[in-house]
């Protein structure tokens, strides 16, 4: 058996859409009939409230996890959205006071050990050019951008692409692939996503995707619900990015 | 990964002033501390007992 590829949604930007497209990616996936783990990488636990998870009573959890109390396998659940997944905690923030230089690669440690189990794991990385962000680029195979298609986002962009670049690729993970940059929060009428959109292209050429995903109340709305905009609104055009992302994921990693 | 919190990684942690931390400590709120030179230090179990004493005790909402 193959071990799962590790995709990470990452940008040290916050704000983006890393959580909204984690969590549909791994919908989209778990739904085309892959084994799919969500891992929550974050201290707020956006990831965990958005599938109607309450994160803070969860046992044992990512920080047991860090102190090597528990092994990754028992923090994991299922969810009724057809992949499991390993919640947040705020918890996470003591995890990232704890980590020193040359713990990079812990995270990794601990996902290869239920590698094997998934076809796909998915990890929302928490915003911070900080230790848990770095130990998910660390951690994975692949690495998806969410580009909020406006106008500051580009140097939010560029910072992470050096940063992969400069570090990532250098000390702690020579294989990671640049999936690719995920324009998020489209406007399609006045604003500047396009302009945004072309520039990047103009910059990034082939790594920005060929898809946008939409701004819309449907992602808030669906975060409100607890539900994935996938299973909250399945039809809405504006979630349609998010089908077609799995389908990359699946051919190019 | 450190075995233990300094009072400024607690203060940031909590949101609350070093010298409530440091009231905290004194009064025995995480148990025993060690002290290196001039700082003390909390072990990192103890922090997250007594986190999870302070989250139960809250019953936080659900704060997204």
């Amino acid at each position: 058996m193959k071990d799962a590829k590790i995709i990470s949604f990452s940008i040290f930007k916050g704000g983006t859409g890393k959580t909204t497209s984690a969590v549909n990616a791994a919908t989209a996936l778990a739904q085309m009939g892959h084994k799919v783990l969500l891992v929550d990488l974050d201290q707020q636990a956006s990831a965990t409230r958005h599938l109607g998870i309450d994160p803070e009573p969860i046992t044992p959890n990512l920080y047991d996890i860090f102190v090597r109390r528990s092994p990754i396998g028992l923090a994991r659940r299922k969810t009724q959205y057809g992949f499991d997944l390993v919640p947040g905690h705020s918890l996470l923030a003591a995890v990232e006071e704890a980590l020193e230089p040359g713990d990079e690669g812990l995270f990794k440690e601990f996902l290869s050990g239920i590698q094997p189990d998934y076809d796909y794991i998915l990890v929302d990385s928490p915003p911070g050019k900080a230790m848990l962000a770095i130990s998910a680029l660390t951690a994975a195979t692949h690495v998806v951008i969410p580009l909020q298609a406006q106008r500051p986002a580009l140097d939010g962009t560029h910072d992470i692409f050096r940063y992969i670049q400069d570090v990532v690729w250098k000390d702690f993970n020579a294989d990671l692939k640049v999936l690719g940059i995920l324009p998020t929060m489209v406007r399609r009428l006045g604003g500047h996503s396009a302009g945004v959109i072309n520039k990047a292209r103009e910059l990034w050429g082939s790594k920005v995707l060929p898809i946008e995903v939409p701004e819309t109340v449907i992602f808030p709305r669906s975060f409100d619900k607890g539900k994935p905009a996938l299973v909250f609104s399945p039809k809405h055009k504006s979630v349609l990015p998010y089908l077609e992302l799995a389908k990359i994921i699946h051919e190019k990693t | 990964m450190k075995t233990h919190l300094s009072i400024t990684e607690i203060a940031k942690l909590t949101n609350k002033e070093r010298s409530t931390v440091v009231r905290w400590v004194k009064s025995g709120e995480f148990g025993d501390v060690r002290k290196v030179g001039n700082e003390y230090q909390v072990p990192i179990d103890s922090f997250k007992k007594w986190w999870d004493k302070m989250t139960n005790k809250e019953n936080p909402k659900d704060k997204s």
